[in-house]
């Protein structure tokens, strides 16, 4: 668990920025600029073939770390959804257990000069219980 | 954001690393709106080359340099610290070509350390970017994420980038070093992140050293990402599961513009640098590439040829008027016998050479080779002029080569003239054996400085990509192994083509097309054991998408560069496989690069023939014996009085030689003996030198495609008149006939019809089949012709055969440079058989296995003596059996497994009186003993053995006896003293062994032979079938002679060659030729007969094949084949016809 293959609607900004999305029918905004970096996955275990011009999104997909606020909730929330190429599907990774830790997370995340750069990103306890609830 | 230049930027020459040729990445990056674009290959500039002439066709200016290994000594180990990019500064910043200069050496440096890694000290570095002439820095360094400053960012020590950093800055001159950013947008915090990125800003901030910006860039587009994983896959010989040095993400493409601005816009605003950070970042890489702009003519001085100076030489005149006097008293011996008008025309062609080659400035290019050429006939080595050099008459005079230009019409122009574009090169063939000493030699003379080896690039082909995308992606390597075996010659890039068309692959194809309904392996998640069904159809494409990337370099298997004192400061060298340097440039620079290059290559044949006379000398020593034994007259002036033969002097008119010639048994004669050929010399019965010359350019690609091979030979028999164009075209085309085979007739053929000169007309035949030229060469050949008056059918049909031609064909030059050594061979084929094997057997120089000479030995009658330890040598012998016959004795260097230091000791301490001496002497590891004894080379001492004590123990007796005995221990204290002879005693040993096990069978024998020796000996291989192929009525070679043309047959044996040669109509034929110990049948598969065979034509190593007798000349048959099994799978072979038991077929 800690990863979903939950689907999402995303909408994006021109520049092809997330700025709202829907998630199991609630519209999450998009409340701070988000971060965004690509991780690797391992393309030859589910990849059937690479005629020529595939392989756009083989080698990696891309993240975004998102402050999202959800429709009737006060308190922000911090979630990783990831961007599938070429296909452009969006789906949650993880969310992120509430601030203060993200909060303190990410403000590490913009200023590693003054932190433990080594140790980001963490892997966040007690996401699996807030997903259950 | 505009003009984005890449600074850091991987080739495919990057071998197993870059994906993208330099075309593209110059395409690309012209398309984006760049003007400008470098190459960085790794540890080299394996790609500049090319890259320069992308850049050029581009539009866009060239910049060269280089990412190399930093190497550190960390303890007393010298490791690989981290990869720092080196570019050259232009003409713009610096004296023109200082910078190209500086970075070439830097690059041989990095090269030369004689252990350890290759790359660079940061102290070598600091005075490798100094011009020694001005010492201001002409190179910069770029520290970036692969540095050893970005690799201590990976590190937990969060003061050790600053150090390394402060290190580099204070070691560097001022000026040279740069910070190269680069973010390939990785999680923060992990390397190539944008968060390191930003480190390694700061750090340039603080030291005060500029900031450029880089994507590192390994791919030209994003899709090929997938395809730098499996290089790295393949480098580590890992499959990508396994690896943990894969590329973090995927983002290393050559990135547009617009891109590259994002990137930066990111970087800074993460450290909170503002727009004029961001300004500053984008300018500094503008300036840096503005610095570093080179331009082809004055900085790598293009196309602009050096040649050897005079004084190394040792002239004393210049080396023009040098030239001209010794070509001008050659002639004067040379053509002594010509007068008047004749001498006349003789010495105008001299003077029109001669005015060619000082016009171009390659007076001492033609001395140099000159020398070379007399240098190796000094050493004794046989040596051969070959190509379109033996077109000159100068190359003629000097003695480079041995063809006369003028009796055999061959014209300069085909070698050189002002209107080519290219540069020549001279070919000299030499005995392969000596090749590197040859070299040696050349360096020695010339010096390392003027003289080089060049390179080549070795590139995936199909099964190569397909082993290294199997173990990529995880597959079984026997599953691997299987479908690598059946890829027979196909390019890589069309495997998908070829599933779909080749018959023998069909089988592979359906499981491929089965993976692909296969449940992927995400899908499979969780079921345990599931194959990963879908990876063939990705083998598939990922095999297609390595196509012909380079892997490594080698040495080029000729090459020699010849240039000036300035050579390495125009190419980086580095070690080659025999130790020489070797340039990183391989033949398709050396124009470009103004590098001369003279060809000496190694040919076994050379080598073989030169073991047979040597043979023949040592077993018959003087000028008599020689001449009863071959058949020679006494006086003949080839035949030294101490029974040497120069080969050079045979006469060229012998006729058991073309008796030989016609009979088709040609194996082992140069040129003449593959399956195709022997059919060729069947049809075409030689019998005269000029014969050999037409035969051996006929059996071309081009004649073979265009038809020019039947209208010849039905010419020739007199079956039909031959038919010319024109009859202005007679003159050139009479000596075939009315058929155009030579380049010579082309280039003669162009000048007659449309009054161009010779030259000229080479540079138009140069574009035939060129699709971009040909159309020029056709419109100006067809309004010249008509202005000249000849008529359209004539135009018509004459540029047809022009026009087929092609680029293809013979010049007639390379043709008679052949036919001299496939004459030579086989006159020492007909006059000295034994002495000829002999040479063949040492130096394998033909097509065929060792093992089909065997069975070629076997039928010409010429006795194949066993290996004996007292009589075996490290080289194949003709020796005289007890009855007079000359025979050949097998070589011990054949045994597997026996070593070179084993194999002397055994032939020093040779003869052996006893099992005892040899293992004191010869301290032979058991596994060779064994082999040995397996092998019979024992049983000498063994039956001296037994004659004295009456035993009667058998070879597998001794055999067990070898392989009980204690494994050899090295104890200094038991060797005998030097000088101490053993005692002469008895072998007690062998007299008493224990006997009790079975006699060997033959077929046993045979089986060991061919496992141990890689040859059947003592037996054919085919002897044990011999029951099962008379039961299913099997013909055997010797006997298709005799029967009718057209005459169902079903023939066997044992695979020796597959061919598919380029047929007319594009249609693939395949000939397989097996050997059934009497003799070899050649076999003609086409399409029905492919399709019916399937995966028996490639795979399969004993076939029964049913076919029907073809006629191909007086004593030449051939079978086409209807359809082929495989004799192993007794299951499956057809029912022979009527009862077991019925009469056999012979």
């Amino acid at each position: 668990m800690g990863t979903f293959t939950d689907a999402v609607t995303m909408e994006c900004s021109p520049e092809g920025e997330p700025l709202r999305l829907w998630w199991r029918g609630l519209l999450h905004e998009v409340i701070a600029p988000p971060m965004n970096w690509y991780q690797r996955r391992p393309w030859w275990t589910d990849q059937r073939s690479l005629r020529p011009g595939e392989g756009v999104g083989y080698v990696d997909v891309q993240i975004w770390r998102l402050q999202v606020l959800r429709e009737d909730e006060a308190e922000s929330l911090t979630m990783d959804v990831v961007l599938y190429r070429p296909s452009l599907r969006w789906r949650v990774m993880k969310v992120h257990a509430r601030v203060p830790l993200a909060a303190k997370e990410a403000q590490e995340l913009v200023s590693p000069e003054c932190a433990n750069a080594e140790v980001l990103p963490v892997e966040v306890a007690g996401t699996e219980e807030w997903f259950g609830a | 954001m505009r003009n984005f230049i890449h600074l850091h930027a991987a080739t495919a020459f990057s071998a197993h690393f870059g994906v993208s040729w330099p075309e593209e990445m110059a395409q690309a990056a012209a398309a984006d709106g760049a003007d400008a674009l470098a190459i960085t290959d790794r540890d080299g500039l394996y790609g500049a080359v090319k890259h320069v002439k992308a850049c050029m066709a581009a539009g866009i200016d060239p910049i060269i340099g280089v990412d190399v290994a930093v190497r550190e000594e960390v303890g007393d180990v010298i490791e690989v610290t981290g990869r720092v990019v080196v570019l050259a500064h232009g003409g713009a910043s610096a004296r023109p070509g200082a910078g190209y200069g500086a970075l070439c050496r830097l690059i041989s440096t990095a090269h030369s350390a004689p252990k350890g890694p290759v790359g660079l000290t940061l102290t070598q570095l600091a005075q490798g970017v100094l011009d020694p002439e001005s010492g201001r820095p002409v190179l910069s360094v770029l520290l970036g994420p692969y540095s050893p400053v970005g690799k201590a960012m990976e590190s937990r020590k969060y003061l050790l980038p600053r150090s390394k950093f402060k290190q580099w800055k204070e070691a560097m001159p001022a000026g040279s070093l740069v910070a190269e950013i680069t973010s390939h947008l990785n999680a923060p915090g992990d390397p190539l992140s944008t968060t390191h990125a930003v480190r390694m800003v700061k750090l340039a901030q603080e030291f005060d050293v500029p900031a450029v910006l880089s994507n590192a860039v390994r791919y030209v587009n994003q899709e090929d990402g997938p395809i730098a994983d499996v290089l790295d896959a393949a480098k580590s010989i890992a499959s990508l599961a396994a690896l943990n040095t894969l590329q973090p993400t995927g983002q290393a493409w050559l990135k547009s513009a617009a891109q590259m601005g994002e990137i930066a816009r990111d970087i800074v605003s993460q450290g909170g640098y503002g727009s004029a950070g961001l300004a500053r970042l984008w300018a500094n890489t503008a300036q840096l590439a503005d610095k570093c702009r080179l331009d082809p003519s004055t900085d790598l001085g293009w196309k602009q040829p050096h040649t050897p100076e005079s004084e190394v030489l040792g002239l004393t005149q210049t080396a023009g008027r040098e030239l001209q006097q010794r070509t001008e008293s050659a002639l004067v011996q040379r053509f002594a016998g010509l007068s008047g008008g004749k001498l006349e025309k003789v010495k105008d062609r001299l003077a029109v050479e001669l005015g060619t080659i000082s016009e171009l400035g390659f007076e001492t290019y033609f001395l140099t080779v000159a020398e070379v050429s007399d240098m190796i006939a000094g050493m004794g080595v046989r040596r051969a002029a070959r190509g379109s050099g033996a077109s000159s008459l100068v190359n003629y005079l000097l003695g480079i080569s041995a063809v006369d230009p003028i009796a055999n019409n061959l014209l300069f122009e085909r070698f050189l003239s002002n209107d080519r574009s290219t540069l020549p090169d001279i070919d000299l063939d030499v005995e392969s054996a000596q090749r590197h000493n040859v070299y040696k030699r050349i360096f020695e003379r010339f010096g390392s400085k003027r003289v080089t080896l060049m390179s080549m690039q070795n590139s995936y082909r199909a099964r190569g990509a397909v082993r290294d995308a199997g173990l990529a992606l995880g597959l079984d390597k026997a599953d691997i192994d299987q479908i690598a075996k059946q890829l027979w010659r196909i390019p890589a890039g069309s495997l998908r083509e070829a599933l779909a068309q080749k018959p023998e692959l069909c089988d592979l194809a359906a499981q491929v097309h089965q993976s692909l309904q296969a449940p992927s392996q995400t899908e499979l998640e969780g079921i345990q054991g599931a194959a990963q069904a879908p990876a063939l159809n990705l083998l598939v494409d990922v095999t297609e998408r390595l196509d012909s990337l380079p892997r490594h370099i080698s040495m080029h298997p000729c090459g020699v560069i010849l240039g000036d004192s300035t050579l390495l400061g125009r190419t980086p060298v580095q070690p080659s496989g025999m130790g020489l340097p070797m340039s990183q440039f391989d033949k398709h620079d050396m124009d470009a690069m103004g590098m001369l290059k003279l060809d000496v290559l190694g040919v076994r044949m050379q080598s073989a023939m030169a073991h047979a006379v040597q043979e023949i000398i040592r077993l018959h020593p003087s000028r008599e014996e020689v001449a009863v034994q071959g058949g020679h007259d006494r006086a003949a002036p080839f035949l030294g009085e101490g029974g040497a033969i120069d080969l050079d002097a045979i006469p060229l008119d012998d006729e058991p030689t073309f008796e030989l010639i016609r009979s088709t048994h040609t194996l082992g004669c140069f040129q003449i003996e593959s399956p195709g050929q022997r059919e060729l010399v069947g049809k075409m019965a030689p019998t005269e030198f000029s014969d050999l010359v037409i035969d051996i350019s006929l059996f071309r690609p081009g004649p073979m495609k265009s038809n020019m091979v039947k209208p010849f030979l039905e010419s020739r028999s007199g079956f039909a008149q031959p038919h010319y164009a024109h009859p202005d075209l007679i003159p050139v085309l009479a000596e075939t006939h009315g058929v155009t085979v030579f380049h010579e007739q082309v280039l003669r053929t162009l000048a007659i019809m449309t009054g161009c000169t010779l030259s000229r007309a080479d540079e138009f035949r140069r574009g035939l089949g060129k699709a971009m030229v040909e159309p020029v060469v056709e419109k100006y050949f067809r309004d010249k012709a008509a202005h000249k008056g000849y008529s359209p059918a004539v135009i018509e049909e004459v540029w047809a055969t022009l026009s087929a031609f092609g680029s293809f064909g013979f010049c007639k030059a390379h043709g008679a440079a052949f036919a001299v050594p496939t004459y030579q061979s086989a006159w020492l084929k007909a006059h000295h058989p034994a002495e000829f094997m002999a040479g063949l057997w040492e130096h394998d120089p033909g097509m065929y296995p060792r093992r089909l000479l065997v069975a070629e030995a076997r039928r010409m009658g010429i006795p194949i003596l066993p290996l004996d330890i007292n009589a075996s040598a490290g080289e194949y012998h003709a020796e005289r059996t007890d009855s007079g016959e000359i025979g050949v004795r097998l070589s011990l260097a054949g045994v597997y497994g026996l070593s070179a230091t084993e194999l002397k000791r055994i032939v020093a301490g040779q003869p052996y009186g006893s099992l005892a001496e040899l293992r004191d002497k010869a301290k032979l590891s058991r596994p060779t003993l064994k082999r040995l004894a397996q092998l019979g080379a024992l049983d000498p001492l063994h039956n001296q053995a037994k004659d004295r004590t009456g035993s009667t123990a058998n070879r597998a007796d001794l055999v067990a006896h070898v392989n009980s005995l204690p494994a050899h221990k090295s104890n200094k204290a038991n060797d005998p003293i030097h000088g101490q002879f053993a005692l002469p005693m008895d072998d007690v040993e062998l007299g008493a062994l224990a006997v009790g096990l079975p006699e060997s069978s033959l077929a046993e024998i045979v089986s060991t032979e061919l496992d141990l020796l890689s040859m059947d000996v003592s037996g054919h291989l085919m002897d044990s079938y011999a029951p099962l192929l008379d039961r299913l009525g099997v013909s055997r070679a010797d006997q298709l002679l005799g029967l009718r043309n057209n005459t169902e047959v079903l023939v066997a044996g044992v695979r020796v060659a597959t061919q598919t040669p380029p047929m007319r109509g594009g249609k693939r034929v395949v000939f397989i030729s097996v050997d059934d110990g009497t003799g070899c049948v050649d076999t003609t598969f086409f399409t029905q007969a492919q399709q019916k065979s399937g995966p028996l034509l490639f795979g399969t190593r004993m076939l029964l094949i049913r076919g029907l007798t073809r006629r191909t000349g007086p004593r030449g048959i051939t079978v086409q084949a209807l359809e082929a099994w495989d004799l192993q799978d007794t299951a499956r072979l057809p029912t022979p016809p009527g009862l077991v038991g019925a009469p056999a077929n012979r």
